[in-house]
This record gives structure tokens, sequence and C-alpha cells, in this order.
């Protein structure tokens, strides 16, 4: 398996959508290539990141209040 | 409860059954509008288009994906429409096509070894919460529903009607080219 193979399957990999053997295969080469690892390890990192800048918020009062008035409304009608 | 009951009586009319079901659901359309448009007012209008919008159309839900999914896809499209009127700078699709492209040599640098304090910067937040804004809307609806709401592929693609194969190459290349613009910022600031 080369670099650029791994450098075309490795969200799949992340996602767990690579089949057994292949991804055996994959694992293998993160062991012995340090330059594709580090490209998983980042991946990795950028979506904990990104995930860590998200972080669920509760629905204002203020705000929650208004839609259910302005569906009621509709509720009406 | 379930949601399934829920929906049967809202479409006979339950309107307490319908508020139940918006009551379940609203934390996550919120928070969908606020990770998807960025601010509050917007989001808070949002909610408010998507349940009118749900409430209006209930009878043509027909139950064959979830209601919390129908709900997403009724909020992602609605916020699809708003960010493609977006004046802010994208990414173009080509620079993002690169990612895959064979001829392309991509830049290891290994920042994984980073100590965790370093990426709790604020300055380094900011540059991926811009790098995110600007990836196309078509990107970012899909790059925010996987790897920060954490759907699974199938429902994303479900949600965007795209086919999974399409939602995995938006969400690779989208990862890949945030993964990018960290590299570039820690290779400027140094390790």
């Amino acid at each position: 398996m080369k670099c650029e193979d791994i450098e075309k399957l490795i969200s799949e990999f992340i996602d767990n959508e690579i089949e057994e053997s292949l991804r055996k295969m994959m694992e293998e080469h993160l062991k012995e290539c340090r330059r594709c690892l580090s490209l998983f390890e980042t991946i990795e990192k950028t979506i904990a990141l990104s995930r860590s800048i998200y972080r669920k918020k509760k629905v204002p009062k203020d705000v929650s209040e208004r839609v259910y008035y302005e569906v009621r409304i509709r509720f009406k009608k | 409860m379930s949601e399934q009951q829920l929906v049967e009586r809202a479409k006979n009319g339950d309107t307490k059954a319908f508020e139940e079901l918006m009551k379940r659901t609203q934390t996550n359309i919120y928070n969908l509008g606020l990770r998807l448009l960025g601010n509050k007012e917007d989001a808070a209008d949002l909610m408010q288009e998507t349940y009118i919008k749900a409430y209006e159309n209930l009878d043509r839900f027909e139950g064959r994906s979830s209601f919390s999914t129908w709900l997403y896809r009724i909020a992602t499209n609605n916020a699809l429409m708003k960010l493609r009127k977006e004046k802010n700078k994208k990414v173009s699709i080509d620079e993002l096509k690169k990612f895959g492209d064979k001829s392309y040599k991509i830049e290891i640098s290994d920042w994984s070894e980073n100590p965790s304090s370093y990426f709790k910067s604020a300055e380094l937040k900011e540059v991926l919460q811009k790098a995110i804004d600007s990836l196309p809307p078509k990107y970012k609806s899909v790059f925010i529903l996987h790897d920060v709401e954490g759907l699974p592929l199938a429902e994303v693609a479900r949600i965007l009607s795209l086919s999974v194969p399409a939602v995995k190459t938006r969400v690779h290349r989208s990862r890949m080219y945030l993964r990018e613009k960290i590299s570039e910022y820690i290779k400027k600031h140094g390790n």
C-alpha cells in the first residue's frame, strides 16, 4: 500500500467505513510510516478541535418563547 | 410517549403533541442553526422557520425517516439558502478538489504531539472557525452535520439528498482543507 492510497482513504478509515482486510493493510502501513501516521493523527485533532469550538448551548428563554408564540399563532388558523 | 406516537397525534390536530415534539428537538435545531449560521439571531430565525414549516407540512411527513431527521432536513435546507447569500469569501471548489488529486503533494507537518494547551489557544480556534466559515455551503453543511453534530454518513446523505459517496468526498476534502489551515497557522507561529 502506498502513501497516496492512505491519503485517499484516510477519512473512510477514521469513519470506520473500510472493509476489514483493507483496514488491516492500512494499519500495517501506519505502523511503518511516520508521515501517514501524522496525517491520521492531525486529521483526528482537526475534528476534535472543530467539535470543541461548537459546544452545545441551551436555547435562550426569550428565543424559545418567541418561537412557541409564532408556532401557536399557526395552531389557531 | 414515542416520537412516532406524538407525530400521529400532532397530525390529528393535537397541538400539545406538536409542542412536545418541539420541546424534545429544540436544542438540536437551535444548535444546528448556531453552528451553520454563526449567530443567535439567525439561529433563532432558523428555529422558528423550521417549526412553522414542519407544522404546515406535517401531513406530508410519511415517516420514512425519523421526525428528527426530517426536521434536520428542513432546517439544513433553510440554512443553505441563507448561507448561499453570504458575502464572505469562500474557498473555491477547485481548491478543495486538489485533495484527492494524485498530482497534489500534501505537506504533512506533524503537530499531533503539540501540548494540549496549544489547542486551547483562542487564536487557533478563531483561525479554524474562519476556515470552517469559508467552506462553500455544500461542504460546510456536510462537515457540521457529520463531524460536529456526529450524524452518521447515511443520515447526512438523507438530510441533504446526496449519495453516501458524495458525502464521504465532501467530508474528506473539508477535513483535509481544515487540517491544512491549522498546519499553516502552526508553521507560521512555531511549535
